[in-house]
């Protein structure tokens, strides 16, 4: 493809006779690049005895291989200056290797290692462990944790994956064996399930031979598509739960629904309405309402996770437990307006100007491009994606944007979630 | 005229009203990264006042005479740009990143805050809370309340101890002309440098900026810090106890300012301890330093869940220090046992050359990474003007980092964390956990 007007983006797409799919992107202006896989093999892939095993098996990958021990691993990695990090999503893990270009060729092999051969060490199992199980703890005690968990509990039904957080709780992390681990890897770690991603200083050629040596005998595992393992849902009727937290200061608040994912026709103009409302100028119609006029907050925001499956609207908040109904009128307040009336010619035009002129900006990192390359891999966009953006956005109306809103936000149904110092305190 | 003064990888020069100016040409893509830096932070404040600076930098947002309240923002941001601005013991900075087509704005936004900012009194009144709640935010990690009180008893003199945030008594105190006559007082054209990295002309742009900037004069010099602070003569200790999931131990010590001449092998310490990340700019790489001593003593030893050691770049003698989170059931002692002993250890024997070697690799990767993009350029710059008080420390530091040897990794160990520069914290969560 060519490149979008300012970026340094023009992937490469090769499928490989596995299943695996290599993106690829040159970016010669630092000398280093990004390996990243994304392996479908997140939670929504566990059964319902299993929450923490995706969690667990991608956090295990560095601590053993066939081939290599995690000591010396840790001290390879290191006399490379490479950093090499596990991120298990509902969907997807995320691994990846940010090195030096001149390692490009070790770091394969490593990536492909941890990946296709861990060996998930009995002793290494206990050591991590005890280490979620300090982890949960420390969640157990942030407001903004519990409240994200609390909001999810009532959310989505207890049967979809989104109902709970991804890291698991203490009693499946106390309870999970190597077995699990074992099995849960040997399912769902494949070629089939991978898209490898390199993105920096690499030339094509090189990066093609690489993956071959290092990938390109790797098994195929069952097919089956993520989209699978995320069930159908409706978002709930309207709920509110607070969390009374000893010892915190300030409340976290999430208010919002489930609405819908990343394949929706309706995806582009939710999102533009989200860009509106929390996120653009400075953290949206949230932010100067909730923080700009009244003050009532260090953050006001709302995002919107359009993923498989019915992704979550939310708006958050962090406030004073004396503010907390001043700050939660106001939010309502403003989503309201906002539904009643969309956004002003102004907002709109600004909303077009700000998503097209930041995307160079965005596309600057290899860590930023890899972002945007692997959305286009996984919700199947085309590397004319970018070609088209510009378009899809400058053809959204105030009217579409509005409607569109209206349809999956339903202001009586919302979902809220605090978390923090008792009222009274 | 200007007189410019160039060396491979930036220009600078001095306007007549004393503005320092650093320009860096890269035409890797079409964006401009735009940084002013102020000399002004936790450092020049006093109690009373503390947090004063910081509040300050959120109503350089809320407009001037060219810019009305809300209008800085917006108009970054319908371009497509991205702003922000921060804090710190040393300095105030504000960024835009945005289009290299859009550079005059940038200069018009930044021309506007250094005189012209009005910080109305209803303005400041909605901001006091805003403020409050950045603080509150923070105060729901026990982290925070270790490190702010490990801070208060490290120095008796140097106003390092207050911090950057404020007590929420002070933020309560503060009125609207403590805000403007701070504002005053700090900021002029020659108590700041304006920094830029991008896709430009540095010869074309200079002019622009004479054009903008030129006309401000210069003010009085803001007053210089002159306290001095005392040698520590014997450890400081602090434990506070509050609910909380987990013991938390931080042990401190004073350590040398970035212009000294120890302040490269203090990096490399850390970084042996604890893993390395770049010590000129923000970013970098996510998962390095597992071989590094202290994660093998502590994580893989089962003591702690998570342990960094830091020694930052600063203007005046700061802190190293260790932080670690216990693992459910380890009391503090055991941590800080473990610790001391890998300090010892340094001390003792220094550091073999295989894994200073690996060191100063995960150094130079992480200065790399760290530099990529206009943005994190622009800071290095500015960031190492102002600490190390000199631009070209942006390069020269990380290759002083690569001449350090064992035996400067072992004399600094020895120098700077000695029992008597000691100050050791605790946090013990008061509604249980292990004792």
């Amino acid at each position: 493809m060519s490149a979008l007007a300012g970026s340094a983006l023009r992937p490469e797409r090769r499928p490989f006779k596995n299943g695996l799919v290599l993106l690829h992107n040159r970016a010669a202006a630092n000398p280093s690049v990004v390996l990243r896989a994304l392996v479908r093999a997140g939670s929504s892939r566990e059964m319902p005895d299993e929450h923490g095993i995706a969690s667990l098996t991608g956090r295990m990958l560095r601590q053993g291989t066939e081939h290599i021990g995690k000591v010396a691993l840790a001290e390879e990695l290191d006399g490379m200056g490479a950093g090499l990090s596990v991120d298990v999503g509902y969907a997807l893990v995320s691994v990846s290797i940010k090195c030096l270009s001149g390692d490009f060729s070790r770091a394969a092999e490593i990536l492909s290692e941890v990946l296709r051969r861990p060996t998930f060490p009995a002793d290494e199992l206990e050591r991590l462990r005890g280490q979620v199980l300090t982890d949960l703890k420390e969640m157990d005690d942030n407001t903004r944790v519990v409240c994200e968990r609390t909001w999810r509990e009532l959310a989505y039904p207890e049967t979809h994956p989104y109902h709970r957080l991804t890291v698991g709780n203490a009693e499946t992390v106390q309870a999970a064996t190597q077995d699990q681990l074992r099995a849960f890897h040997s399912a769902w770690y494949g070629p089939n399930q991978t898209t490898l991603m390199v993105v920096g200083d690499v030339l094509l050629d090189d990066a093609l031979a690489a993956a071959e040596r290092t990938f390109g005998d790797w098994s195929r595992v069952r097919v089956e598509r993520v989209e699978a393992s995320i069930p159908p849902t409706d978002p709930p009727g309207r709920q509110v739960r607070e969390v009374d937290m000893v010892g915190k200061t300030q409340a976290d608040i999430a208010i919002g629904l489930p609405t819908l994912d990343r394949a929706s026709p309706d995806y582009y103009a939710l999102s533009f309405a989200n860009h509106i409302l929390g996120r653009m100028y400075f953290m949206g119609r949230f932010g100067e309402k909730v923080r700009d006029e009244q003050g009532l907050a260090y953050y006001a925001y709302s995002e919107l996770h359009g993923g498989f499956g019915r992704g979550a609207w939310q708006v958050r908040a962090g406030v004073n437990p004396r503010n907390l109904d001043k700050a939660l009128g106001s939010i309502d307040t403003e989503l309201k307006r906002f539904l009643a009336d969309g956004p002003t010619p102004e907002e709109q035009a600004d909303g077009v100007s700000s998503l097209l002129g930041s995307l160079p900006r965005q596309l600057e990192t290899n860590e930023g491009a890899a972002a945007v390359m692997g959305e286009i891999e996984l919700y199947d966009l085309g590397l004319d994606y970018l070609e088209r953006f510009p378009d899809i956005v400058r053809s959204l109306s105030r009217e579409q944007v509005t409607e569109t809103a209206r349809r999956w936000i339903d202001a009586e149904r919302l979902v809220t979630s605090i978390a923090g110092p008792p009222r009274t305190a | 005229m200007l007189s410019v003064s160039a060396s491979a990888s930036f220009q600078q020069t001095t306007l007549d009203n004393g503005l320092r100016v650093i320009l860096r040409e890269v035409r890797e893509r079409p964006l401009v990264g735009v940084w002013m830096w102020y000399r002004v932070g936790g450092r020049n404040e006093l109690p009373g006042t503390t947090g004063i600076s910081h509040w300050v930098e959120h109503m350089l947002f809320k407009g001037g005479k060219r810019f009305g309240k809300g209008e800085i923002t917006k108009e970054i941001s319908r371009r497509g740009g991205a702003l922000n601005a921060f804090t710190w013991i040393d300095c105030t900075a504000y960024f835009e990143t945005l289009p290299a087509a859009e550079v005059d704005l940038a200069l018009a936004i930044e021309s506007d805050r250094i005189y012209d900012t009005r910080i109305e009194p209803e303005e400041a009144e909605a901001e006091r809370t805003v403020v409050i709640s950045e603080r509150e935010g923070s105060e729901n990690y026990p982290e925070f309340w270790l490190r702010e009180e490990v801070q208060s008893i490290a120095w008796r003199e140097h106003p390092y101890r207050l911090g950057v945030i404020g007590p929420k008594s002070d933020l309560r105190a503060m009125t609207r002309e403590h805000l403007y006559d701070h504002y005053k007082r700090y900021y002029m054209t020659n108590n700041a440098t304006l920094v830029m990295v991008g896709d430009f002309s540095s010869a074309e742009l200079l002019h622009k900026i004479h054009a903008e900037f030129g006309q401000h004069p210069s003010g009085p010099t803001p007053p210089a810090l002159q306290i001095e602070e005392q040698p520590q003569t014997g450890e400081r200790r602090v434990t506070v106890r509050r609910p909380g999931p987990t013991h938390y131990v931080m042990l401190a010590y004073h350590a040398p300012e970035a212009s000294h001449a120890d302040a490269a092998p203090m990096v490399v310490l850390s970084s042996v301890l604890g893993g390395a990340s770049s010590p000129i700019a923000w970013g970098g790489a996510r998962g390095l330093g597992r071989s590094s001593r202290l994660y093998r003593a502590l994580i893989d030893g089962e003591v702690a869940s998570s342990v960094s050691a830091s020694f930052e770049l600063t203007l005046d003698p700061y802190l190293f220090a260790v932080d670690a989170t216990l693992r459910n059931g380890v009391a503090p002692a055991r941590a800080e046992e473990a610790i001391l002993a890998q300090l010892k250890r340094i001390q003792t024997e220094g550091v073999p050359d295989d894994e200073l070697a690996r060191t100063k690799r995960q150094l130079h990767a992480q200065v790399v990474y760290s530099l990529e993009g206009v943005t994190n350029q622009g800071f290095a710059l500015g960031f190492m003007d102002l600490v190390a008080r000199n631009a070209a420390a942006w390069q020269t530091f990380p290759e002083a980092l690569q001449r350090v040897t064992s035996e400067d990794v072992q004399r600094v160990a020895t120098t700077y964390l000695g029992e008597q520069q000691q100050i050791t914290g605790w946090f013990v969560p008061h509604n249980g956990a292990a004792s």
